[in-house]
């Protein structure tokens, strides 16, 4: 009946030392970058770190567009609270880094990777409205 | 970007009160789960209801083949659902086969309670280490912190491996085995509650679908092509394998030395101790180093023909506790040899192929071996495991020759490996590539980007029409983001953003 003693092993095994990126060896592990790492060529493909495919160009859209607005308002609804918490006060508000950060009990290294992930969600989001077909 | 402040490693590694205090539920439940009396005298107990050493290692060939034919639809359910909701059900599970696994008086009975516990054992493998990931990821928007997190996590559950180890060991010499699982039942049902406090990312769900089959035909390549690869994976598998079958079987070289139940506490204590002081002990020696491979391989050789000779308790568990030492030292030295091996974007694939073939390896293995056991006792088994390390020493040594053969691979390759983490400064000799952009564009946008960043990025989106498109379309999203506080007619978005 231990035998889940012993994957324990191999799973601490696996995790390694210190540095082992093998750690996120989870099927849910996907997310390592900003733009999710499916979307770029494997090592193994003709350009290595290079689209897979394009992103859909948008067609020109106003920022007074409503339907744009609500999609976005919906989006920021959606992303993990502390992320809206940074896009909020940052990007909304229009206040600094440093402000942010501080008032967040965050580094200021965290609040500007969190802006990338929030930002490249958000962008997501929009590109399911504005890229034809829902394409991303 | 982070990467080009100085101490941006530091800025990026500091764990925020947020987390730390997000994370606090999960621990509680996890060393509630990991509170199970009845695992140092399970084989005691399992002895005395009737199994012989031939059932035992029938009822482990079962596990071993219901496990990974479970992970796969938890994990589905773990993404569609709620992973909370996976804990619970785990814990669910865990008092349910306590439960059962006390009231049994015959092997069947037993066997269902086994089957059961590998439900809770599917449900909760990587599930605890994806929330922390995840949770880490919302709060600090990188995963450096990751591995100080998940290393907390699984000291915690090893110290309530190690503790309930002991006074499992105690309790079962004072009363009987039995009642140990009995105990054990509140435990995993107060797990629940932690689990059920715990505010779980929601991060997963926003998730891309990957092109799974294309990336489970790369994995499969790397692991059947590439000979240098197929080695390290069977050393991985044949570590797993070992460390599975000693804490398996180990304990019948006690029962057959008739040792009394409280000396199991101790003995499953320094067993489960080995986990963690083997990644201690493993950031201290330099593997790197031939010699000191060497030296431990045959440590390790020694071992089993101690098993197969004596016929002393405390020779015996000093025997298995440093075999087990070993084999974790000698598994992680194996993982960064296959993490050398295999390109990133595929090495969570082939770890996972790993943890399969220790399971395809250990079904047969335990069938025969509890065959041995029960047909010509421990000492004649204790061969096998002689002839198993044998084939674990050869490995290493293969190994260790062809990487003093070749120059260090380590270094090329990460560099760019997460420019998002903020940790690695990207190589300057290396072009841009569309992945970084999409890392630095926050910088670039904000204009932010040192200058020969700058230049780079914009020699790159010259040539580069997509990222030109997405660049265009993070400015635009900006743009709407910064006039939604212009018109602020619907202000019903703003007032929760901080809840």
């Amino acid at each position: 009946m231990k035998g889940w003693l012993g994957r324990a092993v191999a799973n601490t095994v696996l995790r390694g030392g210190q540095g082992s990126r093998i750690a996120r060896w989870s099927r849910w592990f996907r997310r390592t970058g900003p733009v999710a790492d499916g979307r770029f060529q494997g090592s193994t493909d003709p350009y290595p770190r290079h689209w897979r495919q394009f992103p859909q160009p948008w067609p020109k859209v106003s920022t007074k567009d409503a339907a744009a607005r609500e999609h976005l308002r919906q989006a920021l609804s959606g992303l993990p609270p502390t992320w809206r918490a940074v896009v909020d006060r940052h990007d909304i508000a229009g206040r600094s880094d440093t402000d942010v950060a501080g008032e967040l009990g965050i580094t200021h290294e965290q609040e500007r990777n969190i802006l990338t992930r929030a930002r490249a969600a958000l962008r997501d989001q929009l590109a399911e409205l504005l890229g034809r077909g829902g394409g991303r | 970007m982070s990467a080009f402040a100085p101490g941006a490693i530091d800025g990026a590694r500091s764990t925020p009160r947020t987390l730390a205090r997000r994370l606090v539920p999960l621990q509680i439940g996890v060393a509630l789960q990991g509170f199970m009396l009845w695992v140092p005298v399970e084989k005691l107990f399992q002895t005395q209801i009737g199994f012989n050493a031939a059932s035992i290692g029938i009822m482990a060939a079962l596990y071993a083949a219901v496990v990974p034919l479970l992970e796969v639809p938890s994990g589905i359910l773990a993404d569609r659902w709620s992973r909370n909701g996976i804990l619970v059900v785990a814990s669910a599970a865990l008092a349910a086969s306590s439960l059962l696994g006390g009231l049994s008086t015959g092997v069947v009975t037993y066997v269902i309670a086994a089957m059961i516990l590998g439900v809770y054992f599917a449900m909760n493998s990587g599930t605890v280490d994806s929330v922390v990931y995840d949770a880490v990821l919302e709060e600090t928007g990188t995963s450096e912190v990751y591995e100080k997190w998940i290393g907390r996590v699984r000291m915690v559950e090893a110290a309530a491996f190690a503790s309930s180890a002991l006074i499992g060991g105690v309790l079962a010499g004072a009363t009987s085995p039995r009642v140990t699982y009995y105990v054990t039942v509140p435990f995993a049902l107060v797990s629940i509650v932690a689990f059920l406090r715990f505010d779980e990312p929601q991060l997963h769900r926003a998730a891309e679908p990957v092109a799974l089959r294309q990336h489970v035909a790369t994995t499969f390549t790397a692991m059947t092509r590439i000979p240098q690869v197929r080695q390290v994976m069977l050393l991985a598998a044949l570590t797993a394998l070992l460390a599975q079958a000693v804490f398996e079987f180990g304990p019948l070289w006690l029962v057959s030395l008739h040792a009394p139940a409280a000396a199991f506490g101790p003995y499953w204590a320094a067993l489960v101790a080995t986990l963690g002081v083997g990644g201690y002990l493993t950031s201290k020696l330099r593997l790197q180093r031939r010699g000191a491979v060497l030296l431990l391989a045959g440590l390790l050789a020694a071992t089993p023909i101690l098993l197969a000779t004596s016929n002393s308790v405390i020779a015996v568990v000093a025997a298995q506790t440093a075999l087990q030492l070993l084999v974790a030292i000698i598994g992680i030295h194996a993982g960064l040899l296959l993490h050398d091996a295999v390109p990133s974007t595929i090495r969570a694939g082939v770890s996972s192929g790993v943890g399969t073939l220790s399971w395809m390896l250990f079904l047969p293995f335990s069938l025969g071996f509890g065959w041995l056991i029960n047909a010509h006792g421990v000492h004649w088994a204790a061969w096998v495991l002689v002839g198993v390390v044998g084939l674990l020493v050869v490995l290493v040594a293969a190994s260790t020759r062809r990487r003093a053969g070749t120059p260090e691979p380590t270094g090329a390759e990460p560099d760019l490996d997460d420019p998002v983490a903020g940790t690695t400064q990207p190589a300057v000799s290396t072009d841009v590539a569309c992945r970084d952009l999409v890392a630095l564009v926050t910088d670039y946008v904000d204009g932010v980007l040192p200058t020969d960043w700058r230049t780079r990025l914009d020699q790159h989106l010259d040539e580069c029409d997509g990222c030109s498109t997405y660049l265009q379309q993070i400015r635009t999203t900006v743009e709407m983001l910064a006039y939604l506080n212009a018109a602020p007619q619907r202000p019903a978005a703003h007032t929760d953003v901080d809840r």
